[in-house]
């Protein structure tokens, strides 16, 4: 420690020496691109938001009434394999909810546990609606499509089975319609429940209330919003129908919001419908999870949607900026950065270890300022701000390193191996028919 | 062999036959049906082709309230072959034609021998009455099994002949309690046969399965393939795919034409649509209507009936030669009444009450007479609910003090305690009249009688004999 703290001593006072062009610099990637985009322009958009919301708060509240006048059917849909056990749970969370008019269909896509013996008793009992069993596997996405098949609601809700929500969920979910007309599905605020679990959970969930929560406030408020969570997401039906449902996965909650934007519809993120979840509780599983994420974005926006770069009838401005900036912060980012890395090395190899100090006091002083900060914007934390700030410095790791080199990974092998495709996620022979028709 | 048929055979009239001592009764087609007169008659021949009489004559005669005429043997003069569980199992067989008597003559004195060795003591309650008839039936045609035959027109699918007669199909579930009852007497010893199931709310036997729409129980319904197309994810019914150009199915989403199933497409699921409600499903639920009452039972709560065959014990056999009495132990009690045991107790103490001066107690009976023909008419069910009735009507009638009890499932006795004999016989007067309103009032077609007396204790008294004493004479009846 005392000899860090000379060495610290001894960089500052190299710093002030060399003045704030050359801090510029040797930290440009920090102050061009995260300490811009993550944290300017997020404090900003936020203090929009809520500026915006105190003023025109009797608007929100206008919505509200009108959703409760008109009481339009919702349809609950949770397509799912071997998510028998969840279903009870999620059965009575539902029942506690503020909204009822709603129809709850489980689509069972092949369970081979005891699923369908659990559902049929469940549904027996009035506790599900329609229960649906596909005999054979057939993804994510035909599992929902079966349920859209069935559904009569005027909205579609599509939940999953191990979530838990909050009491008024579905109708905060359900409101963002009635404030725009143009609002074409909604994404709901998914908190992490097993936050205290591990490390691997905690870090994840600073990740969610900070990163994706508070980063989709902004980016739904820029009109950049992308992508609606499978996990909790509001859809009109009418739209759904025009598109036919969900393509195949993975990533195809992504995608069908891509599908709505381009029949240009308003995507929205609602803070204030809370969902709760588990996520992977060792880094080795959540590295099985992100490559999986990550590997759709290549998939579905550098080659499916593709068009969205190029000026066609279909051109839409926000969609090619969402596009745009979903490639530059994940894609084209994660490429700088290596160039960053390689530039301090070959240009700056003496000063390494100071460098890599530096960097990591920025990041934590920023992550430390938003989660003080952004806590204000914040209508529903399901954590209490503070369990997070002796995890703050480890933040900087799991942002800045490994999910940095989860995220390298993924787009190497998605995009020189077209991975995905091989994904178990999928059946087999859904897969291929994907890869041959270029999806 | 001829020679001695003609020579002894004497027709005394169209319908009467008598040859070597024996006198046959021969029931045709047009005669009006009055087996009260079958008592002049040893044996009673049936000349009628059709089914359905013959079986309704069977029925008449084997229901009979007499002995000797439930018992009597029964011939068809007959060669067609009947099918009729009722006929082929209730009657002693058959013969050509009038000519065959000889044939049948040493199975009729065996049967006649049997009869005479039977005693017939009064039994009040239904349950013994059955018990009684079944066993003297077997008893008297040698039969040491009894069978459950399966029976097209039985409530509960299964007919045990000799019993099952008595009751009417809506309560033959009835017929399996009795035998229970007998089982549990040691009369009969049990092997397990079938399995049925009966509508939870009339215990009858004619369901009807069927799958029905979950919403709203019709049974009028399509179903549909669901097809998933592979490269798009697209669901759907096969309709969707359809086109009106030629047979080829196309997908509604990506437009390409389906081409194999299992490689590009395949039918993960069936789907229903019900006609009456639009509900769409997956699974029917199997539901068992009723026929007799309507009730939608859910298969699961169907009420199970062991079905059993039931073979003579030989205390069985020894009850079916002197009659079977004590059943009273079985009965349930109602509400408002103490078991007889709890009842000889009370009355006891009531007894010793007698001692103060000035003291008087008496004991009553209401009797529905006929259990057996009444339940027959009513149903057990509607029987037992007369029953309670009748019950709920004494206890407003008698006072907090005084106790009531089941002597049997026909008759009820309870106590007036305090009360001078005068005063109760007015009372039980009164019931009587309050009775018969009730019965007139719930059984409009049915003449259902009652019976009631009253007795005073004294301090003598023991109570079985003053309970014995008083219930006496009905047993004589
Ligand atoms: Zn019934
Ligand atoms: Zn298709
Ligand atoms: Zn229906």
């Amino acid at each position: 420690m005392d000899i860090f703290g000379e060495e610290i001593h001894e960089f500052i006072l190299y710093l002030s020496s060399v003045g704030f062009s050359k801090l510029l610099r040797v930290f440009w990637f920090f102050f061009f691109f995260e300490f811009f985009r993550y944290v300017l322009v997020d404090l900003i958009t936020l203090t929009f938001i809520k500026w915006d919301r105190d003023r025109n708060h009797y608007k929100y509240v206008d919505a509200k009434r009108r959703m409760w006048l008109e009481l339009p059917l919702v349809s609950i849909i949770v397509p799912g394999k071997n998510e028998g056990k969840h279903i009870y749970k999620l059965t009575t969370s539902l029942k506690e909810q503020t909204y009822k008019n709603y129809e709850l269909i489980i689509v069972d896509d092949g369970s081979d546990d005891d699923t369908e013996i659990i559902c049929k008793s469940l549904k027996k009992n009035g506790l599900i609606d329609y229960f649906i069993r596909n005999e054979v596997r057939g993804g994510k996405a035909s599992g929902a499509n079966t349920a859209l098949r069935i559904a009569k609601g005027k909205y579609v809700v599509h939940l999953d089975a191990d979530c838990s929500y909050d009491f008024d969920a579905i109708e905060n979910i359900i409101v963002p319609f009635y404030e725009s007309p143009r609002v074409g599905a909604v994404g709901g605020n998914v908190m992490v429940r097993n936050y205290k679990e591990s490390i691997a959970t905690t870090l994840q969930s600073f990740e969610y209330t900070d990163a994706i929560s508070i980063g989709r406030m902004v980016a739904s408020y820029l009109g950049i919003y992308r992508v609606v969570s499978g996990a909790f997401g509001a859809f009109r039906m009418d739209l759904l129908q025009r598109v036919q449902g969900w393509d195949i996965g993975p990533g195809l909650d992504g995608d069908i919001t891509v599908k709505f934007r381009k029949l240009g519809y308003k995507i929205k993120f609602e803070d204030r419908a809370v969902c709760q979840t588990s996520v992977p509780n060792t880094f080795r599983k959540l590295t099985k999870q992100r490559l999986r994420w990550d590997k759709s974005l290549i998939r579905f926006r550098l080659r499916k949607h593709s068009d969205v770069f190029f000026p066609s009838q279909n051109f839409s401005l926000t969609n090619f900026i969402s596009f745009m900036e979903n490639i530059t912060y994940t894609l084209v980012l994660n490429i700088k950065w290596y160039i960053y890395a390689a530039d301090m090395l070959f240009n700056f190899a003496s000063l390494l270890p100071f460098i890599i100090l530096m960097n990591m006091f920025l990041y934590t002083t920023t992550n430390m300022f938003k989660l003080l900060v952004f806590n204000i914007f914040r209508e529903r934390t399901n954590a209490p701000f503070s369990y997070f700030i002796p995890y703050v410095p480890l933040m900087v790791f799991y942002h800045g390193y490994y999910l940095r080199f989860v995220r390298t990974i993924a787009y190497i092998k998605e995009f020189f191996f077209k991975e995905s495709y091989k994904d178990p996620w999928n059946p087999e022979k859904t897969s291929v028919k994907a890869l041959e028709i270029g999806i | 062999m001829v020679e001695d048929f003609e020579k002894n055979q004497i027709i005394v009239d169209k319908n009467v036959v008598t040859y070597h001592s024996l006198k046959y009764f021969i029931v045709e087609l047009n005669d009006k049906l009055r087996p009260d007169l079958f008592i002049k008659y040893d044996v009673i021949l049936i000349d009628i082709k059709e089914e359905e009489l013959v079986s309704y004559v069977v029925k008449q005669i084997r229901t009979h309230l007499n002995p000797r005429i439930y018992l009597m043997p029964i011939f068809l003069l007959s060669t067609t072959d009947f099918h009729e569980v009722v006929i082929n199992e209730l009657t002693d067989g058959a013969l050509p034609s009038i000519n065959h008597l000889d044939s049948i003559e040493t199975k009729v004195l065996d049967i006649q021998a049997n009869i005479e060795r039977i005693n017939h003591p009064k039994v009040l309650s239904f349950e013994a009455q059955m018990i009684n008839r079944t066993l003297n039936l077997m008893y008297t045609r040698n039969k040491k099994v009894l069978n459950p035959l399966p029976y097209f027109h039985s409530g509960i699918g299964y007919y045990y002949p000799e019993l099952s007669i008595n009751f009417n199909h809506r309560d033959e579930n009835g017929a399996l309690k009795i035998l229970d009852m007998a089982e549990q007497e040691g009369l009969f010893q049990s092997e397990f046969y079938e399995r049925v199931y009966v509508c939870n709310s009339c215990n009858g036997g004619f369901l009807n399965y069927r799958e029905v729409c979950p919403k709203c129980n019709s049974s009028d319904s399509v179903s549909q393939d669901l097809v998933h197309h592979f490269p798009c994810a697209y669901v759907g019914p096969i309709e969707d795919f359809q086109n009106t150009i030629d047979d080829q199915l196309d997908c509604p989403k990506c437009n390409k034409t389906l081409r194999h199933i299992g490689v590009d497409y395949d039918k993960p699921s069936v789907l229903y649509t019900c006609n009456s409600c639009h509900h769409r499903f997956q699974d029917y639920y199997t539901k068992a209507k009723c026929t007799t009452c309507s009730t939608e039972n859910d298969v699961e709560h169907l009420v199970p009936f062991s079905i059993k065959r039931y073979i003579m014990t030989k205390k069985g056999e020894n009850v079916a030669i002197n009659g079977y009495i004590n059943i009273e132990k079985q009965l349930e009690t109602l509400s408002g009444t103490v078991t007889i045991d709890i009842f000889k107790v009370l009355l006891q103490y009531e007894i010793q009450r007698l001692h103060n001066i000035g003291y008087s107690s008496n004991i009553g009976y209401v009797h529905l007479e006929h259990a057996a023909v009444v339940a027959g008419i009513l149903g057990l069910e509607k029987q037992k609910s007369l029953m309670n009735d009748l019950v709920q009507m004494l206890r407003s009638n008698l006072n907090p003090s005084d106790f009531v009890s089941f002597y049997n499932s026909s008759t009820i006795l309870f106590s007036f305690v305090n009360t001078e004999f005068k005063d109760a016989q007015g009372i039980i007067s009164e019931m009587k009249e309050l009775s018969e309103r009730l019965l007139t009032k719930s059984f409009e077609k049915v003449r259902i009688e009652i019976r009631t007396d009253v007795t005073a204790l004294n301090v003598s008294s023991k109570v079985e004999t003053a309970i014995n004493h008083m219930v006496f004479p009905l047993a004589k009846m």
